[in-house]
């Protein structure tokens, strides 16, 4: 029997599926026009990886006129088929949330007030602290050994950070003398 | 479901589909079905209907095949009534052009028949459908792992997908050939057409009172695929028929949008 299908047939006629359906058989309601009233959103998915631990789930992030609308876990991505765990999938919360803290906040010793400080302040503070803590604390010289090391900082990475903050992160804390260099990637 | 397709035609079609099953179990019935050798076309990437020896069906299932869709054409399409008193009185041409002839002579004896060629082309795919879905329902299980079948195109008539399904579980996708009524995964970020897989040049639309119907479409070859993405809906997978049909809006607005000019491939 000939192999021939309605949609080959179609071309041959030069005809479009929405042609078809339209002047073919009573499928569409009369008044097609309603189907120009019906609203569309554009959007487009975007494959990533979730940016909490070091599993590296696969996200496909949804968005539409540069707002994301929607997070889901990507099916195919080969680690995690799809699947994420309750941090994940509210990984939209990363960006569209009301309680997500967009400033530095304070909270002096002694004190049960944060205060909102900006960005210059905190920076400084922490630079200042950092060094003060690095200075007083700092071994140069144990048992007759050059150690140069401080016990009194520590340093804990995240599984967000990518190989070359990491990097980083590590150059800079081993020139402090830090040596409790920790991640908690293998959770 | 919003659709904007009349109460007769949801009917006409679920009629229609529930003669096709009917046909398609007497086919399996009389199919000594070789699991092996399905499989291992599947695994070759061959497509179930050039290999022309699976199944043959006789005239006689044809012509009562095409007795019932005409029965119900009668009953709920009577725009064709004309067309179809038409094709009464040529039936042996009919039949012998199926059974040996080609497309092109088809069309040339709608033509010359005054018979409405969009309704040979529909009642050419309806005659056939039953084989395609005995098919389809032999093979399905073979489908379901994303390893067993690769191609964009059905593995029993070698079409185009024209329609996918995003599935409730996990939001695989699974392209869909409404006419042989079969599934299989296929990625979701790569053209169902040219395999395009840059995911800037996939996008889609979705309906904004009914967010599971999509059409997701290919900004480097233009053509589009409705979607149906079954995680907004409690509703169970439908015929795949009955849901091509019921969102033939989808395909109104699609080229509004300039998309499908290429009306699959």
């Amino acid at each position: 029997m000939m192999m021939i299908s309605r949609r080959k047939f179609l071309q041959m006629l030069g005809l479009t599926s929405a042609a078809a359906a339209m002047s073919g058989l009573d499928f569409l309601l009369p008044e097609e026009a309603e189907a120009i009233g019906i609203r569309l959103t554009n959007a487009v998915a975007t494959p990533t990886i979730c940016s909490y631990c070091s599993v590296g789930c696969g996200l496909l992030v949804h968005t539409s006129s540069n707002n994301i609308i929607n997070i889901e876990g990507d099916p195919d991505h080969p680690i995690s088929r799809g699947s994420l765990c309750s941090k994940g999938a509210s990984s939209y919360q990363i960006t569209n949330n009301a309680k997500r803290i967009t400033t530095p906040l304070y909270r002096a010793p002694g004190t049960n007030a944060w205060v909102t400080k900006d960005w210059t302040w905190t920076l400084t503070e922490i630079a200042n602290r950092v060094k003060s803590t690095r200075d007083a604390s700092f071994i140069d010289i144990e048992n007759g050994i050059t150690v140069n090391r401080t016990e009194a900082i520590a340093s804990l990475g995240g599984a967000a950070l990518d190989n070359e903050e990491a990097y980083l992160l590590t150059k800079f804390m081993r020139g402090l003398g830090v040596v409790y260099l920790e991640h908690q990637a293998r959770l | 479901m919003l659709s904007l397709t009349t109460l007769n035609g949801q009917k006409f079609i679920k009629e229609l589909t529930k003669v096709q099953i009917s046909w398609a179990e007497i086919i399996i019935q009389n199919y000594d079905v070789d699991h092996h050798y399905l499989d291992k076309l599947i695994n070759e990437a061959q497509h179930l209907l050039l290999e022309d020896t699976l199944i043959n069906i006789s005239k006689q299932h044809v012509v009562n095949i095409t007795m019932d869709i005409v029965k119900l054409l009668e009953i709920h399409q009577p725009k064709f009534k004309g067309d179809l008193l038409l094709l009464a009185n040529k039936y042996d041409e009919f039949y012998e052009i199926l059974l040996n002839g080609d497309d092109l002579s088809l069309l040339k004896w709608a033509d010359k028949s005054n018979i409405s060629p969009i309704l040979i082309g529909y009642i050419l795919d309806w005659i056939l459908r039953p084989e395609k879905m005995a098919l389809g329902k032999i093979v399905q299980p073979l489908l379901n792992d994303i390893k067993s079948w690769k191609s964009n195109c059905c593995p029993i008539c070698n079409e185009p997908a024209d329609i996918a399904l995003l599935l409730k579980e996990n939001g695989e996708r699974h392209l869909g050939c409404s006419c042989c009524q079969v599934t299989w995964r296929y990625p979701r970020l790569v053209c169902a057409f040219c395999e395009e897989a840059n995911p800037e040049n996939l996008r889609y639309y979705f309906v904004e009172d009914a967010p599971e119907q999509q059409i997701h479409y290919c900004e480097s070859c233009g053509n589009y695929l409705k979607t149906f993405d079954y995680r907004f809906t409690c509703e169970k997978p439908a015929d795949l028929m009955l849901l091509n049909y019921m969102t033939a809006h989808l395909d109104v607005l699609a080229e509004q949008k300039g998309l499908g000019l290429k009306i699959n491939n």
